[in-house]
Protein backbone atom coordinates (compact mmCIF):
# COMPACT_ATOMS: atom_id res chain seq x y z
CA UNK A 1 0.00 0.00 0.00
CA UNK A 2 1.14 3.79 -0.08
CA UNK A 3 3.86 3.97 2.41
CA UNK A 4 3.50 7.47 2.76
CA UNK A 5 0.11 6.84 5.22
CA UNK A 6 1.31 4.58 6.93
CA UNK A 7 4.49 6.58 7.64
CA UNK A 8 1.88 9.66 8.67
CA UNK A 9 0.51 7.70 10.89
CA UNK A 10 2.79 5.81 12.81
CA UNK A 11 5.53 8.96 13.03
CA UNK A 12 3.35 12.02 13.51
CA UNK A 13 -0.12 11.38 14.40
CA UNK A 14 0.94 9.00 17.24
CA UNK A 15 2.55 12.05 18.94
CA UNK A 16 -0.17 14.57 18.70
CA UNK A 17 -3.32 12.36 18.77
CA UNK A 18 -4.52 10.08 21.59
CA UNK A 19 -6.28 7.33 18.98
CA UNK A 20 -3.97 8.07 15.85
CA UNK A 21 -6.13 5.23 13.52
CA UNK A 22 -8.94 7.90 14.34
CA UNK A 23 -7.23 11.83 14.46
CA UNK A 24 -10.66 13.65 14.14
CA UNK A 25 -13.32 11.96 16.15
CA UNK A 26 -17.33 12.18 15.59
CA UNK A 27 -18.66 13.96 18.29
CA UNK A 28 -15.97 16.92 17.99
CA UNK A 29 -18.55 19.23 17.40
CA UNK A 30 -20.05 20.92 20.45
CA UNK A 31 -23.85 21.65 21.18
CA UNK A 32 -23.47 25.10 21.23
CA UNK A 33 -21.65 25.08 18.15
CA UNK A 34 -24.34 24.06 16.19
CA UNK A 35 -26.23 27.42 13.59
CA UNK A 36 -29.02 28.16 15.13
CA UNK A 37 -32.39 29.17 13.41
CA UNK A 38 -33.04 32.34 12.27
CA UNK A 39 -36.11 34.90 11.70
CA UNK A 40 -34.74 35.68 8.23
CA UNK A 41 -33.90 39.18 9.17
CA UNK A 42 -37.37 39.81 10.32
CA UNK A 43 -36.56 41.15 13.61
CA UNK A 44 -33.83 43.74 12.48
CA UNK A 45 -35.87 44.97 9.50
CA UNK A 46 -38.99 45.48 11.90
CA UNK A 47 -36.49 47.61 14.38
CA UNK A 48 -35.26 49.76 11.56
CA UNK A 49 -39.21 50.48 10.99
CA UNK A 50 -40.15 50.88 14.27
CA UNK A 51 -37.01 53.88 14.42
CA UNK A 52 -38.30 55.13 11.54
CA UNK A 53 -41.42 55.48 13.05
CA UNK A 54 -40.84 57.40 16.02
CA UNK A 55 -41.66 61.17 15.88
CA UNK A 56 -38.05 62.76 16.19
CA UNK A 57 -37.23 66.01 15.04
CA UNK A 58 -34.93 64.74 12.73
CA UNK A 59 -37.15 62.33 11.42
CA UNK A 60 -39.67 64.68 10.71
CA UNK A 61 -37.29 67.32 8.83
CA UNK A 62 -35.49 64.34 7.04
CA UNK A 63 -38.46 63.21 5.42
CA UNK A 64 -39.19 66.30 3.17
CA UNK A 65 -35.58 65.73 1.60
CA UNK A 66 -36.55 61.99 1.20
CA UNK A 67 -39.13 61.98 -1.57
CA UNK A 68 -37.94 59.83 -4.28
CA UNK A 69 -40.07 59.56 -7.30
CA UNK A 70 -41.34 55.45 -7.14
CA UNK A 71 -40.36 54.80 -10.28
CA UNK A 72 -37.25 56.78 -10.87
CA UNK A 73 -35.16 54.52 -12.78
CA UNK A 74 -37.14 53.48 -15.37
CA UNK A 75 -38.28 57.36 -15.37
CA UNK A 76 -34.24 58.72 -16.46
CA UNK A 77 -34.29 55.29 -18.35
CA UNK A 78 -37.19 55.94 -20.83
CA UNK A 79 -35.76 60.21 -20.88
CA UNK A 80 -32.77 58.63 -22.32
CA UNK A 81 -34.66 56.75 -24.79
CA UNK A 82 -36.36 59.46 -25.29
CA UNK A 83 -33.69 61.78 -25.87
CA UNK A 84 -31.68 59.15 -28.58
CA UNK A 85 -35.08 59.11 -30.37
CA UNK A 86 -35.85 62.51 -30.86
CA UNK A 87 -32.13 63.27 -32.40
CA UNK A 88 -31.80 60.38 -34.66
CA UNK A 89 -34.98 61.58 -35.68
CA UNK A 90 -33.99 65.41 -36.35
CA UNK A 91 -30.70 63.52 -37.81
CA UNK A 92 -32.76 61.23 -40.31
CA UNK A 93 -35.18 64.03 -41.34
CA UNK A 94 -31.53 66.35 -41.86
CA UNK A 95 -30.62 63.26 -44.11
CA UNK A 96 -33.77 63.11 -46.26
CA UNK A 97 -34.02 66.43 -46.33
CA UNK A 98 -30.71 66.43 -48.29
CA UNK A 99 -31.49 63.58 -50.10
CA UNK A 100 -34.72 65.84 -51.51
CA UNK A 101 -32.39 68.30 -52.35
CA UNK A 102 -29.88 66.29 -54.17
CA UNK A 103 -33.17 65.08 -56.26
CA UNK A 104 -34.51 68.14 -57.30
CA UNK A 105 -31.30 70.27 -58.11
CA UNK A 106 -32.00 72.48 -55.12
CA UNK A 107 -28.57 74.61 -54.18
CA UNK A 108 -30.42 77.19 -51.91
CA UNK A 109 -31.92 77.03 -48.06
CA UNK A 110 -34.41 78.96 -49.33
CA UNK A 111 -35.23 77.40 -52.05
CA UNK A 112 -35.24 74.18 -50.21
CA UNK A 113 -37.37 75.26 -47.64
CA UNK A 114 -40.36 76.78 -50.42
CA UNK A 115 -40.22 73.66 -51.65
CA UNK A 116 -40.53 71.42 -48.69
CA UNK A 117 -42.91 73.41 -47.11
CA UNK A 118 -45.31 73.20 -50.20
CA UNK A 119 -44.51 69.59 -51.25
CA UNK A 120 -43.82 67.96 -47.99
CA UNK A 121 -44.84 69.45 -44.96
CA UNK A 122 -44.19 66.87 -42.82
CA UNK A 123 -40.79 66.37 -43.39
CA UNK A 124 -40.54 70.11 -43.04
CA UNK A 125 -41.82 70.32 -39.39
CA UNK A 126 -39.71 66.97 -38.53
CA UNK A 127 -36.97 69.16 -39.53
CA UNK A 128 -34.41 71.21 -36.33
CA UNK A 129 -34.99 74.84 -36.85
CA UNK A 130 -32.01 77.41 -35.68
CA UNK A 131 -34.58 79.80 -35.12
CA UNK A 132 -36.76 78.15 -32.50
CA UNK A 133 -33.68 77.73 -30.70
CA UNK A 134 -32.41 80.71 -31.07
CA UNK A 135 -34.91 82.62 -28.20
CA UNK A 136 -33.46 80.08 -25.70
CA UNK A 137 -29.94 81.82 -25.95
CA UNK A 138 -31.04 85.31 -26.40
CA UNK A 139 -33.88 85.87 -24.04
CA UNK A 140 -32.89 82.81 -21.46
CA UNK A 141 -29.02 81.99 -21.17
CA UNK A 142 -27.73 85.33 -21.79
CA UNK A 143 -29.98 87.16 -18.96
CA UNK A 144 -29.19 83.61 -16.65
CA UNK A 145 -25.62 84.55 -17.24
CA UNK A 146 -25.08 87.63 -16.76
CA UNK A 147 -27.34 87.63 -13.59
CA UNK A 148 -24.67 84.77 -11.92
CA UNK A 149 -21.99 86.83 -12.75
CA UNK A 150 -23.05 90.17 -11.77
CA UNK A 151 -23.19 92.39 -15.07
CA UNK A 152 -26.15 94.94 -15.64
CA UNK A 153 -29.06 92.09 -17.30
CA UNK A 154 -31.24 95.20 -19.16
CA UNK A 155 -28.76 97.80 -20.25
CA UNK A 156 -25.60 97.44 -22.13
CA UNK A 157 -22.37 98.56 -20.69
CA UNK A 158 -21.11 101.74 -22.50
CA UNK A 159 -17.65 101.66 -22.01
CA UNK A 160 -16.07 98.68 -21.24
CA UNK A 161 -12.86 98.89 -19.75
CA UNK A 162 -14.65 100.34 -16.40
CA UNK A 163 -16.21 96.73 -15.84
CA UNK A 164 -15.18 95.98 -12.84
CA UNK A 165 -16.07 92.16 -11.88
CA UNK A 166 -13.76 89.81 -10.10
CA UNK A 167 -12.23 87.48 -12.76
CA UNK A 168 -11.32 84.49 -10.33
CA UNK A 169 -14.78 84.64 -8.81
CA UNK A 170 -16.29 84.55 -12.24
CA UNK A 171 -14.52 81.83 -13.25
CA UNK A 172 -15.54 80.00 -10.29
CA UNK A 173 -19.15 80.71 -11.16
CA UNK A 174 -19.02 79.41 -14.65
CA UNK A 175 -17.47 76.65 -14.16
CA UNK A 176 -20.55 75.44 -12.23
CA UNK A 177 -22.75 77.66 -14.54
CA UNK A 178 -25.16 75.69 -16.83
CA UNK A 179 -24.86 75.44 -20.56
CA UNK A 180 -27.92 74.76 -22.08
CA UNK A 181 -28.70 77.41 -24.47
CA UNK A 182 -25.14 78.75 -24.60
CA UNK A 183 -23.69 79.68 -28.34
CA UNK A 184 -20.92 77.77 -28.31
CA UNK A 185 -17.82 77.72 -31.05
CA UNK A 186 -14.97 74.66 -31.21
CA UNK A 187 -12.54 76.84 -31.06
CA UNK A 188 -9.35 73.60 -30.74
CA UNK A 189 -9.50 70.08 -31.53
CA UNK A 190 -7.93 66.77 -32.33
CA UNK A 191 -10.18 66.19 -34.75
CA UNK A 192 -9.55 68.81 -37.18
CA UNK A 193 -13.03 68.90 -38.96
CA UNK A 194 -14.78 69.90 -35.77
CA UNK A 195 -12.80 73.26 -35.84
CA UNK A 196 -14.82 75.81 -36.50
CA UNK A 197 -18.51 74.19 -35.96
CA UNK A 198 -21.04 76.77 -33.89
CA UNK A 199 -24.66 75.96 -32.16
CA UNK A 200 -26.64 76.29 -29.38
CA UNK A 201 -26.42 74.04 -26.78
CA UNK A 202 -29.76 71.97 -26.45
CA UNK A 203 -28.64 69.40 -23.99
CA UNK A 204 -25.34 69.47 -22.03
CA UNK A 205 -24.76 65.15 -21.22
CA UNK A 206 -21.82 63.83 -19.60
CA UNK A 207 -19.53 63.53 -22.34
CA UNK A 208 -21.53 65.22 -25.21
CA UNK A 209 -22.47 68.84 -26.18
CA UNK A 210 -25.99 68.04 -28.10
CA UNK A 211 -26.12 71.50 -30.61
CA UNK A 212 -28.46 72.78 -33.23
CA UNK A 213 -26.21 74.43 -35.94
CA UNK A 214 -27.40 76.46 -39.32
CA UNK A 215 -26.14 74.80 -42.39
CA UNK A 216 -25.63 75.56 -45.70
CA UNK A 217 -28.65 73.56 -46.53
CA UNK A 218 -30.71 72.68 -43.50
CA UNK A 219 -29.91 73.29 -39.82
CA UNK A 220 -28.34 70.79 -38.53
CA UNK A 221 -27.96 68.98 -35.25
CA UNK A 222 -24.60 67.91 -33.94
CA UNK A 223 -23.47 65.76 -30.93
CA UNK A 224 -19.67 66.98 -30.24
CA UNK A 225 -17.56 64.88 -28.07
CA UNK A 226 -16.20 66.92 -24.85
CA UNK A 227 -12.89 64.95 -24.86
CA UNK A 228 -9.89 66.52 -26.88
CA UNK A 229 -12.12 69.40 -27.50
CA UNK A 230 -11.60 73.24 -26.54
CA UNK A 231 -15.16 75.13 -26.80
CA UNK A 232 -15.22 78.99 -26.88
CA UNK A 233 -18.23 81.39 -25.85
CA UNK A 234 -19.08 85.00 -25.40
CA UNK A 235 -20.98 86.64 -22.95
CA UNK A 236 -22.16 90.31 -25.11
CA UNK A 237 -21.82 93.47 -22.88
CA UNK A 238 -23.00 95.68 -25.64
CA UNK A 239 -23.36 95.58 -29.59
CA UNK A 240 -19.81 95.67 -30.23
CA UNK A 241 -17.84 94.08 -27.04
CA UNK A 242 -18.16 90.89 -25.42
CA UNK A 243 -16.41 88.74 -22.28
CA UNK A 244 -14.74 85.54 -23.91
CA UNK A 245 -13.98 82.61 -22.29
CA UNK A 246 -13.53 78.94 -23.31
CA UNK A 247 -13.66 75.54 -21.65
CA UNK A 248 -11.52 72.74 -21.92
CA UNK A 249 -13.86 69.99 -22.52
CA UNK A 250 -11.25 67.01 -20.98
CA UNK A 251 -11.91 68.45 -17.46
CA UNK A 252 -15.47 69.10 -17.99
CA UNK A 253 -16.85 65.76 -18.39
CA UNK A 254 -19.57 65.53 -15.90
CA UNK A 255 -23.51 66.44 -16.08
CA UNK A 256 -24.50 69.88 -14.96
CA UNK A 257 -26.43 68.46 -11.85
CA UNK A 258 -22.87 66.83 -11.00
CA UNK A 259 -20.70 69.93 -12.01
CA UNK A 260 -22.67 72.29 -9.23
CA UNK A 261 -21.52 70.86 -6.54
CA UNK A 262 -17.81 69.47 -7.68
CA UNK A 263 -14.73 70.08 -6.51
CA UNK A 264 -12.67 70.61 -9.01
CA UNK A 265 -8.43 69.81 -9.17
CA UNK A 266 -5.89 70.59 -11.49
CA UNK A 267 -4.55 67.45 -13.32
CA UNK A 268 -1.13 67.25 -15.13
CA UNK A 269 -1.98 68.34 -18.74
CA UNK A 270 -0.05 66.24 -20.88
CA UNK A 271 -3.47 64.97 -22.80
CA UNK A 272 -3.90 68.69 -23.79
CA UNK A 273 -1.06 69.14 -26.13
CA UNK A 274 -3.80 69.71 -28.53
CA UNK A 275 -4.21 73.39 -27.14
CA UNK A 276 -1.13 74.75 -28.35
CA UNK A 277 -1.29 76.43 -31.51
CA UNK A 278 2.21 76.96 -32.80
CA UNK A 279 3.81 73.37 -32.43
CA UNK B 1 7.95 75.73 -31.35
CA UNK B 2 11.33 75.81 -29.27
CA UNK B 3 11.17 76.99 -25.86
CA UNK B 4 13.62 78.18 -23.12
CA UNK B 5 12.55 77.74 -20.08
CA UNK B 6 15.74 79.42 -18.18
CA UNK B 7 17.34 82.77 -19.21
CA UNK B 8 18.57 84.76 -16.27
CA UNK B 9 17.10 87.45 -14.88
CA UNK B 10 19.63 89.27 -13.70
CA UNK B 11 19.32 90.26 -10.21
CA UNK B 12 18.72 87.97 -6.75
CA UNK B 13 16.99 88.82 -4.44
CA UNK B 14 13.96 91.74 -3.80
CA UNK B 15 16.49 93.87 -2.59
CA UNK B 16 18.54 94.91 -5.49
CA UNK B 17 17.19 95.90 -8.84
CA UNK B 18 18.25 95.13 -12.02
CA UNK B 19 20.43 97.65 -13.65
CA UNK B 20 20.46 99.08 -17.37
CA UNK B 21 23.48 97.59 -18.55
CA UNK B 22 22.57 94.22 -17.17
CA UNK B 23 19.36 94.82 -18.81
CA UNK B 24 20.88 95.42 -22.52
CA UNK B 25 23.02 92.56 -21.94
CA UNK B 26 19.85 90.75 -21.64
CA UNK B 27 18.42 91.65 -24.78
CA UNK B 28 21.24 91.02 -26.68
CA UNK B 29 21.27 87.45 -24.81
CA UNK B 30 17.76 87.47 -26.17
CA UNK B 31 18.11 88.22 -29.97
CA UNK B 32 20.51 85.32 -29.84
CA UNK B 33 18.33 83.07 -28.86
CA UNK B 34 16.26 84.38 -31.35
CA UNK B 35 18.72 83.70 -33.80
CA UNK B 36 19.50 80.35 -32.77
CA UNK B 37 15.40 79.16 -33.53
CA UNK B 38 14.14 79.43 -30.17
CA UNK B 39 10.23 80.80 -30.18
CA UNK B 40 9.10 80.99 -26.54
CA UNK B 41 11.68 82.93 -23.87
CA UNK B 42 11.18 82.61 -20.39
CA UNK B 43 12.95 84.91 -17.87
CA UNK B 44 14.06 83.34 -15.09
CA UNK B 45 14.09 85.09 -11.54
CA UNK B 46 15.07 83.55 -8.69
CA UNK B 47 14.56 83.89 -5.07
CA UNK B 48 14.93 82.11 -1.97
CA UNK B 49 11.86 80.48 -0.53
CA UNK B 50 12.42 81.94 2.86
CA UNK B 51 13.20 85.51 1.82
CA UNK B 52 10.57 88.72 2.43
CA UNK B 53 8.13 88.88 -0.49
CA UNK B 54 6.66 92.69 -0.76
CA UNK B 55 3.36 92.49 0.06
CA UNK B 56 1.31 93.78 -2.73
CA UNK B 57 0.83 91.63 -5.50
CA UNK B 58 1.92 94.19 -8.07
CA UNK B 59 6.07 94.43 -6.97
CA UNK B 60 6.11 90.88 -6.76
CA UNK B 61 7.03 90.09 -10.21
CA UNK B 62 10.50 92.86 -10.82
CA UNK B 63 10.13 91.97 -14.74
CA UNK B 64 7.76 94.02 -16.52
CA UNK B 65 8.00 92.21 -19.52
CA UNK B 66 5.62 94.56 -21.47
CA UNK B 67 7.32 97.69 -21.00
CA UNK B 68 11.00 96.50 -21.52
CA UNK B 69 10.62 94.07 -23.87
CA UNK B 70 7.83 94.64 -25.94
CA UNK B 71 9.91 96.08 -28.85
CA UNK B 72 12.10 92.94 -29.11
CA UNK B 73 8.50 90.92 -29.09
CA UNK B 74 6.75 93.10 -31.53
CA UNK B 75 10.04 92.61 -34.11
CA UNK B 76 11.43 89.50 -33.82
CA UNK B 77 8.03 87.55 -32.90
CA UNK B 78 9.15 85.42 -29.78
CA UNK B 79 6.62 85.29 -26.80
CA UNK B 80 8.30 86.10 -23.43
CA UNK B 81 7.55 84.52 -20.14
CA UNK B 82 8.17 85.01 -16.34
CA UNK B 83 9.05 82.40 -13.63
CA UNK B 84 10.02 82.31 -10.00
CA UNK B 85 12.37 79.41 -9.19
CA UNK B 86 12.36 79.06 -5.63
CA UNK B 87 15.43 78.25 -3.53
CA UNK B 88 13.75 75.45 -1.20
CA UNK B 89 16.00 74.87 1.92
CA UNK B 90 13.85 74.62 4.91
CA UNK B 91 10.63 73.87 4.47
CA UNK B 92 9.49 75.18 7.58
CA UNK B 93 10.08 78.59 6.84
CA UNK B 94 8.47 79.06 3.51
CA UNK B 95 5.27 80.74 2.79
CA UNK B 96 2.36 79.63 0.78
CA UNK B 97 2.79 79.68 -2.88
CA UNK B 98 -0.67 80.55 -4.06
CA UNK B 99 -0.05 84.55 -3.90
CA UNK B 100 3.18 84.46 -5.24
CA UNK B 101 2.27 82.42 -8.11
CA UNK B 102 -0.29 84.78 -9.13
CA UNK B 103 2.63 86.96 -10.42
CA UNK B 104 4.40 85.02 -12.80
CA UNK B 105 3.40 82.27 -15.54
CA UNK B 106 5.35 79.48 -14.27
CA UNK B 107 6.94 78.29 -10.93
CA UNK B 108 9.88 76.54 -10.00
CA UNK B 109 11.01 74.94 -7.27
CA UNK B 110 15.30 74.26 -6.59
CA UNK B 111 15.58 72.08 -3.48
CA UNK B 112 18.86 72.33 -2.02
CA UNK B 113 18.40 70.10 1.09
CA UNK B 114 16.95 66.64 1.63
CA UNK B 115 14.01 68.13 3.12
CA UNK B 116 13.80 71.02 0.93
CA UNK B 117 13.29 67.76 -1.57
CA UNK B 118 10.80 65.88 0.09
CA UNK B 119 8.17 69.20 0.33
CA UNK B 120 9.02 70.14 -3.07
CA UNK B 121 8.53 66.64 -4.97
CA UNK B 122 4.97 65.82 -2.60
CA UNK B 123 3.30 69.35 -1.65
CA UNK B 124 4.22 71.67 -3.40
CA UNK B 125 2.01 72.91 -6.57
CA UNK B 126 4.89 74.03 -8.92
CA UNK B 127 5.50 73.50 -12.51
CA UNK B 128 8.87 72.36 -12.92
CA UNK B 129 11.98 71.38 -10.44
CA UNK B 130 15.27 71.81 -11.26
CA UNK B 131 18.60 71.80 -9.10
CA UNK B 132 22.08 73.69 -9.09
CA UNK B 133 23.88 71.38 -11.26
CA UNK B 134 27.24 73.23 -10.84
CA UNK B 135 27.33 71.59 -7.37
CA UNK B 136 26.63 68.38 -5.72
CA UNK B 137 23.13 67.37 -5.56
CA UNK B 138 20.88 67.57 -2.31
CA UNK B 139 20.75 64.15 -1.47
CA UNK B 140 20.35 60.52 -3.71
CA UNK B 141 17.87 61.09 -6.19
CA UNK B 142 14.74 58.23 -6.02
CA UNK B 143 13.43 56.95 -8.80
CA UNK B 144 10.20 56.79 -6.37
CA UNK B 145 9.86 60.45 -5.29
CA UNK B 146 10.83 61.52 -8.37
CA UNK B 147 8.35 59.52 -10.60
CA UNK B 148 5.53 60.29 -8.69
CA UNK B 149 6.26 64.02 -9.10
CA UNK B 150 6.51 63.44 -12.74
CA UNK B 151 3.05 61.34 -12.33
CA UNK B 152 1.40 64.42 -11.33
CA UNK B 153 2.79 66.37 -13.77
CA UNK B 154 5.59 68.34 -12.75
CA UNK B 155 8.80 68.15 -14.98
CA UNK B 156 12.46 68.04 -14.22
CA UNK B 157 14.69 70.72 -15.88
CA UNK B 158 18.37 70.04 -16.78
CA UNK B 159 20.00 73.02 -17.40
CA UNK B 160 23.42 73.42 -19.38
CA UNK B 161 24.91 76.38 -18.91
CA UNK B 162 26.79 74.74 -16.06
CA UNK B 163 28.32 72.57 -18.59
CA UNK B 164 29.72 75.55 -20.25
CA UNK B 165 31.34 77.63 -17.09
CA UNK B 166 34.71 75.85 -15.53
CA UNK B 167 35.56 72.06 -15.23
CA UNK B 168 34.76 71.77 -11.73
CA UNK B 169 30.80 72.49 -12.36
CA UNK B 170 31.22 70.33 -15.57
CA UNK B 171 32.07 67.19 -13.89
CA UNK B 172 29.01 67.79 -11.25
CA UNK B 173 26.95 68.59 -14.39
CA UNK B 174 27.85 65.35 -16.25
CA UNK B 175 27.21 63.45 -12.85
CA UNK B 176 23.90 65.08 -11.84
CA UNK B 177 22.22 64.87 -15.41
CA UNK B 178 22.89 61.47 -15.18
CA UNK B 179 21.80 60.94 -11.95
CA UNK B 180 18.60 62.65 -12.78
CA UNK B 181 18.04 60.95 -16.26
CA UNK B 182 18.22 57.84 -14.50
CA UNK B 183 16.11 58.32 -11.30
CA UNK B 184 13.24 60.26 -13.78
CA UNK B 185 13.89 57.07 -15.87
CA UNK B 186 13.53 59.82 -18.55
CA UNK B 187 10.22 60.88 -18.82
CA UNK B 188 9.46 63.84 -18.39
CA UNK B 189 12.77 66.03 -18.61
CA UNK B 190 13.19 69.14 -20.10
CA UNK B 191 16.24 71.15 -21.08
CA UNK B 192 16.61 74.96 -20.91
CA UNK B 193 19.94 77.04 -21.02
CA UNK B 194 19.93 79.18 -18.26
CA UNK B 195 22.41 81.63 -19.75
CA UNK B 196 23.52 84.52 -18.51
CA UNK B 197 25.44 85.87 -21.64
CA UNK B 198 25.02 85.51 -25.25
CA UNK B 199 27.88 83.20 -25.21
CA UNK B 200 25.96 80.35 -23.19
CA UNK B 201 23.21 79.75 -26.01
CA UNK B 202 23.39 76.73 -28.09
CA UNK B 203 20.83 75.68 -30.59
CA UNK B 204 18.87 72.74 -31.06
CA UNK B 205 21.37 70.44 -32.45
CA UNK B 206 24.27 70.73 -30.14
CA UNK B 207 21.97 70.69 -27.09
CA UNK B 208 20.54 67.53 -28.84
CA UNK B 209 23.62 66.04 -29.23
CA UNK B 210 24.95 66.86 -25.26
CA UNK B 211 21.87 65.01 -24.03
CA UNK B 212 22.18 61.78 -25.62
CA UNK B 213 26.42 61.37 -24.80
CA UNK B 214 24.55 61.80 -20.97
CA UNK B 215 22.27 59.33 -21.61
CA UNK B 216 18.98 60.35 -22.69
CA UNK B 217 16.80 58.78 -25.49
CA UNK B 218 16.85 59.94 -29.05
CA UNK B 219 13.70 61.08 -29.05
CA UNK B 220 13.51 62.37 -26.20
CA UNK B 221 15.86 64.87 -26.69
CA UNK B 222 14.33 66.85 -29.25
CA UNK B 223 10.67 66.54 -27.22
CA UNK B 224 12.96 68.33 -23.86
CA UNK B 225 12.77 71.62 -25.89
CA UNK B 226 9.63 71.33 -27.71
CA UNK B 227 6.00 69.41 -26.50
CA UNK B 228 7.50 69.00 -23.06
CA UNK B 229 8.36 72.62 -22.16
CA UNK B 230 5.21 73.95 -23.92
CA UNK B 231 3.35 71.26 -21.59
CA UNK B 232 5.30 73.56 -18.73
CA UNK B 233 4.23 76.65 -20.48
CA UNK B 234 0.62 75.79 -20.68
CA UNK B 235 0.59 74.31 -17.25
CA UNK B 236 1.65 77.68 -15.91
CA UNK B 237 -0.55 79.48 -17.86
CA UNK B 238 -3.83 77.75 -17.34
CA UNK B 239 -3.05 78.06 -13.08
CA UNK B 240 -3.35 81.61 -13.73
CA UNK B 241 -5.92 82.18 -16.15
CA UNK B 242 -8.20 79.59 -15.23
CA UNK B 243 -10.43 78.03 -12.58
CA UNK B 244 -8.79 74.09 -12.06
CA UNK B 245 -8.42 73.90 -15.88
CA UNK B 246 -12.11 73.76 -16.44
CA UNK B 247 -12.73 77.50 -17.65
CA UNK B 248 -10.21 79.25 -19.11
CA UNK B 249 -10.26 83.35 -19.93
CA UNK B 250 -9.89 84.05 -23.62
CA UNK B 251 -8.80 82.03 -26.12
CA UNK B 252 -10.58 82.55 -29.22
CA UNK B 253 -9.67 81.02 -33.16
CA UNK B 254 -6.26 81.59 -33.53
CA UNK B 255 -4.80 82.44 -29.69
CA UNK B 256 -4.76 79.90 -27.68
CA UNK B 257 -3.63 80.56 -23.39
CA UNK B 258 -0.23 80.17 -24.08
CA UNK B 259 0.28 82.19 -27.09
CA UNK B 260 -1.88 85.17 -25.93
CA UNK B 261 0.25 87.76 -25.75
CA UNK B 262 -2.26 90.23 -24.13
CA UNK B 263 -2.40 88.06 -21.17
CA UNK B 264 0.43 88.92 -19.72
CA UNK B 265 -0.27 92.27 -19.49
CA UNK B 266 -3.81 91.76 -18.24
CA UNK B 267 -2.75 88.50 -15.75
CA UNK B 268 -3.94 90.01 -12.77
CA UNK B 269 -7.41 90.96 -14.10
CA UNK B 270 -8.76 87.71 -15.19
CA UNK B 271 -10.78 89.13 -18.18
CA UNK B 272 -10.43 89.25 -21.47
CA UNK B 273 -13.16 91.67 -24.00
CA UNK B 274 -13.07 90.83 -27.74
CA UNK B 275 -15.42 91.67 -30.70
CA UNK B 276 -18.41 90.35 -30.51
CA UNK B 277 -19.34 88.31 -33.14
CA UNK B 278 -22.79 88.15 -34.19
CA UNK B 279 -25.03 85.00 -35.23
CA UNK B 280 -24.30 84.78 -38.76
CA UNK B 281 -24.73 81.19 -40.75
CA UNK B 282 -21.64 79.66 -41.44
Amino acid sequence: MDRAQEFIKSCLFTKSFINPDKPIEENRLRETLLVLPTDGGLSSRLKHNRSKLKLTAENITSTNNKIRHPNYKSVSKNAKIAMKAYITGLKRAVQRAKKTSYENDITEKQELELYLKENNPELWSQLPHYGEFEPMHKDLWVGYIKELLGLPVETAIEDTSKLSINGSAALLKLSMAEYNGCLIKVAKSRNKNMVGIRGIVIWDSQKHFIIVTQGKLTDEVKCIPKQGTVFNFQIPLNDTDALEYSILGDRFKYRSSDRAGRKFKSRRCDDMLYYITDL
Amino acid sequence: MLVDLNVAWPQEGYNKAASESDITKLKTTLLTLHGLGYTHLVLNFTANHSDKFPNNVKELNPMNIAERFGDIMKSTGVKIYSRITLIIDDPSKGQSLSKISQAFDIVAALPISERGLTLATTNLDIDLLTFNYGQRLPTILKHKSICSCINRGVKVEIVYASALRDINSRRQFVSNVRSVVRSSRSRGVVVSSGAQSPLECRNILGVGSLLRLLGLGNDKCSKAMGELASLVLLNGRLRNNSYKHTVVVGGGDETDIVGDLEGIRRQLKRLKITKRLHSAPN
